[in-house]
């Protein structure tokens, strides 16, 4: 299990040298670590990019400009979705309820979990094309709607246990879903924040 | 012929599978298969005949997935599409001898609450409209597979068991390491569904053959029930991106006639077979004798994630959720502080306990409604095993039925009524349940008599189908103050309930009522009792003179293997020390957020100060020194946090000294994550801040209906509401609480969460946007003018 120290003090929004956050951190770490049952299913499909979106060759198509700008040049995708599952849930819970800084921690904790496991699994991948960074529903103006659609492709109910509420929010709650531009050079440095709208996030990457 | 006359007798095989059968004849990925038992009815009947001729039993409907979730938004009927789909079957089944049509039931694709949003009982009222329109359609047998929850598990299996008498069989996904994607266990598992009635149990999709074989043993062990195994065509591989199966015809076939040999009953196939897969099978499998049932003797409960068995090391079941000369928790219970409830179990589950008793009894509250909150916010922290403990019908039912696992009650006695209103529950949710040995008569004074009314529930029970293995008697400890003999008594009830194979549990501390110095009769009492065999004691956990107890018997009769359990707790036991070294003062221990300086510094300050000055003069000024250092950056959020728990620490010291009610008094806010959203973490953060600022926070959870903040509110008089929305999607349900509170209530909103930003709050007609934890507390402080 990939596990960053920084990251974790990064999403905690803690300062990087900040010895107290960091041994919070690390103590949490130890509390989760076998709570996390890692799932992914991963699909590769051809697609077609157009102005206004992205037509997959099943016939399903993701309507966002700002995806359809971050595939350009892509003629392949991978489809990824991946959980912690549902017992770390519950341990966040469990660790807010003694302590509000632990359940913040264990937040910040399970987020670099879940983004470190999505690297693995995509460097897994056998192919010599380059992938574009992870882009989800709700980056830029990808509605969170079309969650469904790549809900229905992965069957993420069936082979994950991941379900979305009514309001489109992912449980097992420390989950991602993304799609992955494959082409044979990235088209520039991307970084994931930097389709988003929200640029008084605390959370955003770079600037 | 009827599929329960074969069933466990002669081996019989399931078909394989339809989803990738369709996939290979053009069904799209996203698009519902069910919708093909209209329009594509031939290729379904194509598939199942396919199956047929290659010599199975049962065909599964094409209904996996058919459920009305999948359906919202368009006018197709559920219940034509299962009736279609068994209609299918059944007219591909025509001609062959010997064959069932199994309706099928797979997930309904939501996660249950409080893990999810999907309620209990939407979930078993979603699951009761399939099973009504598939046995109307004339199904041979329930098959609910695929299942990787408890909870939706047990909610599928209720709703059969209510709307029809066919046979029901539960087949499970289990990854390689033998667990749920819920997390459970295959233990946890196979109790609760042979508790709650099915016909047969195994295990589908996830693995090949070759990894539940693995995982057979364990099944075969936790359950006396008829086995199936449906496995997929080997372990799913990625390949250029697709899932691929790569176990063939041949090798499947080799496979399961050595699994089929352990004990299966029957066999068939998931993901990736094919009817040349299954008729391979077939061919080299035909003729062996079925598994059938087997004796199972172990008495055991279960949560959604692990079993407890009740073995040689006694099962310690903490009692402090019991409202019983606990004023702070009789305030918690009636201010539905659901909170307080939890934290309680989490400090007995640190301290040891297995299993956690459960009893919320008392004048004034509805108990049923209580219970039924209760439980479920326990199962949402923990997977301890919990005892539900309540004499009142209602309450008892509602948490049986809600509980998530193989539920321990407690308790039936040998008076007529008890038998009657609690064994039918005890079957019904296949519960493990305390038999107290007293009837109509009272407690009997003698061993033979508490034996026999022991025997008589024992017999009672069994006439409503329970076995022996899920009762256990307790024979009822009276202090040794009024009588001599008591303790004597209690332990050779035990030893000779053991000696009949059946376990026993006590309220231990009963014993030394009316005595000083309890513990020490308590925990000698303990070791007497547990030398004479006794399976489980209800204690409190928290008693270290009984944990000592418990752990050195365990040493000492070698059940705790090497003394490892004992050393490892004793080994490097901190010695006390006499003088405290650098005391620290209350405000710099909050400020530094040291949890043990704060409570040590709250109690020393409270020896020469009033409660309220402590509050006041330190720690207030520590939090608004905090609170400054927070906005302008100067500390970071997890300083704020840690500080907020050495604070609340403190805060618990104070509370506990003026015995109680220490926030009664204070203001009362009240704070919501609004509907659709689930995420509270920032919410429960607000509120662990308010109430190190002494005010009374009513904390109305997440998900919260408009109508339930509305009444709260009115209800409490509250000046100010506080909502919290994370998601884009949930602000307009927030938005809407926001008009509903201002047409009836006249109180100020603060609103907070990621996506909202000052002008957005503005728009949707908040008073305050609170950017962060402390904002809200400022904002809060000032309209209070603290």
């Amino acid at each position: 299990m990939r596990y960053s120290r920084a990251e974790a003090l990064r999403y905690l929004r803690a300062q990087a040298n900040d010895e107290a956050a960091g041994i919070l951190v690390d103590t949490v770490f130890l509390k989760l670590r076998n709570e996390v049952q890692v799932r992914h299913v991963l699909q590769k499909h051809s697609c077609t990019v157009l102005e206004d979106g992205v037509l997959l060759d099943c016939g399903v198509k993701f309507t966002s400009r700002s995806l359809a700008k971050h595939l350009e040049g892509c003629a392949e995708v991978l489809l990824l979705a991946a959980t912690l599952g549902s017992k770390v849930d519950v341990a966040i819970r469990r660790l807010a309820l003694g302590s509000v800084a632990e359940g913040a921690a264990a937040q910040a904790v399970a987020a670099c979990l879940i983004e470190g496991y999505c690297d693995e699994v995509q460097e897994r991948v056998e192919t010599t094309l380059k992938q574009r960074p992870r882009f989800s529903p709700g980056y830029g103006d990808w509605d969170l709607a079309e969650q469904r659609k790549l809900f229905a492709i992965l069957e993420c109910e069936k082979k994950l246990g991941l379900t979305l509420t009514d309001g489109l929010m992912m449980a097992p709650s420390k989950s991602v879903t993304a799609v992955i531009g494959l082409s044979e050079s990235v088209a520039c440095v991307w970084n994931k924040c930097m389709q988003c709208g929200n640029t008084s996030c605390p959370y955003r990457e770079g600037s | 012929m009827n599929f329960r006359d074969l069933l466990g007798k002669e081996l019989l095989f399931f078909d394989g599978a339809m989803g990738t059968m369709l996939q290979a004849r053009g069904l799209k990925p996203g698009e519902l298969p069910e919708l093909w038992n209209f329009t594509h009815a031939d290729v379904i009947k194509e598939v199942h005949t396919a199956y047929l001729k290659a010599g199975v039993n049962i065909v599964k409907t094409n209904t996996f997935g058919a459920n009305r979730l999948k359906f919202v938004g368009t006018d197709i009927k559920t219940a034509d599409v299962v009736a279609a789909g068994v209609r299918n079957a059944k007219e591909a089944c025509s001609g062959f001898e010997k064959t069932f049509v199994a309706l099928d039931l797979g997930p309904t694709g939501k996660l249950l609450a409080p893990y999810g949003d999907l309620p209990f009982e939407e979930a078993v009222d979603i699951y009761a409209e399939i099973v009504r329109a598939g046995s109307a359609a004339g199904a041979d047998l329930v098959l609910i597979e695929t299942m990787s929850d408890t909870y939706e598990t047990k909610a599928a299996i209720l709703a059969v068991k209510e709307n029809c008498d066919l046979p029901v069989v539960v087949t499970m996904t289990f990854d390689i390491d033998g667990k749920l994607l819920t997390g459970g266990d295959v233990a946890a598992a196979a109790l609760m569904v042979e508790g709650l009635g099915a016909d047969a149990i195994g295990f589908n999709c996830g693995l090949g053959p070759a990894q539940m074989q693995k995982l057979l043993p364990q099944l075969l062990s936790f359950t006396s029930l008829p086995v199936v195994l449906n496995p997929n065509a080997g372990l799913p591989v990625e390949r250029e991106g697709k899932t691929c199966f790569d176990v063939g015809p041949e090798e499947f076939a080799n496979l399961m006639y050595d699994l089929i040999g352990e004990g299966v009953s029957v066999a068939g196939g998931c993901c990736g077979t094919t009817p040349e897969h299954i008729g391979a099978m077939i061919t080299k499998c035909k003729g062996l004798p079925a598994g059938g049932s087997r004796p199972c003797n172990i008495t055991a409960v279960s949560s959604y994630g692990k079993a407890v068995v009740f073995d040689k090391a006694p099962v310690i079941i903490g009692e402090r959720i019991n409202p019983t000369g606990k004023p702070r928790l009789k305030e918690a219970l009636q201010n539905e502080d659901y909170d307080y409830i939890c934290r309680l179990g989490l400090e007995q589950i640190n301290a040891g306990s297995h299993v956690l008793d459960v009893n919320v009894g008392m004048p004034g509250i509805d108990e049923a409604a209580v219970i039924s909150k209760a439980v479920p916010a326990l199962q949402a922290i923990t997977d301890t095993p919990l005892q539900i403990d309540t004499s009142n019908y209602e309450a008892m039912e509602r948490a049986l039925r809600l509980y998530n696992g193989k539920p321990m009650l407690n308790s039936v006695n040998g008076k007529a009524e008890s038998l009657e209103k609690v064994l039918p529950l005890v079957k019904k949710y296949g519960a493990v349940v305390v038999a107290l040995c007293l009837d109509e008569g009272g407690i009997p004074l003698d061993i033979a008599g508490r034996v026999a009314v022991a025997e008589s529930i024992i017999a009672k029970a069994a006439e409503y189908g329970i076995a022996s293995r899920n009762i256990v008697v307790d024979p009822l400890a009276l202090t040794i103050s009024t009588g001599g003999e008591n303790a004597k008594v209690a332990c050779e009830v035990i030893a000779a309930m053991g000696k009949r194979g059946i376990n026993t549990v006590m309220g231990v501390s009963n014993i030394s009522f009316g005595l000083p110095g309890r513990e020490l009769i308590n925990s000698v009492f303990f070791t007497l009792a547990m030398q004479a065999g006794l399976s489980g004691a209800i204690i409190n956990p928290q008693s270290k003179a009984m944990m000592d107890a418990y752990y050195s018997f365990l040493a000492l009769t070698g059940v705790d293997d090497g003394c490892k359990e004992y050393v490892s707790r004793y080994a490097d036991a901190p010695k006390i020390s006499a003088t405290i070294v650098n005391e620290m003062g209350l405000f710099d221990a909050i400020v530094k957020g040291l949890i043990g300086e704060s409570k040590k510094a709250a109690a020393v300050a409270l020896q020469s100060e009033a409660p309220l000055d402590v509050i006041n003069k330190y720690m207030i000024p520590a939090l608004d020194f905090v609170g400054a250092g927070f906005e302008k950056k100067t500390l970071f959020l997890p300083q704020l946090l840690m500080s907020a728990d050495a604070a609340k620490a403190a805060f618990d010291v104070i509370r506990d000294f003026v015995g109680g009610s220490g926030d009664a008094n204070g203001e009362k806010v009240i704070i919501a994550t609004v509907r659709g959203d689930i995420h509270d973490i920032g919410k429960n953060i607000v509120k662990v801040l308010m109430e190190n600022y002494g005010y009374r926070v009513i904390d109305l959870g997440k998900d919260v209906p408009v109508e339930t903040v509305v009444t709260a509110a009115k209800e409490h008089g509250a000046k100010i509401v506080g909502l919290s929305a994370l998601m884009t999607t949930t602000v307009a349900a927030m938005e809407e609480t926001i008009r509903a509170l201002r047409k009836e209530v006249d109180c100020k909103v603060v609103v907070g969460g990621a996506v909202l930003t000052e002008e957005y709050a503005q728009s949707i007609g908040a008073d305050c946007y609170a950017p962060s934890a402390v904002s809200a507390v400022n904002y809060v402080n000032e309209i209070f003018s603290k």
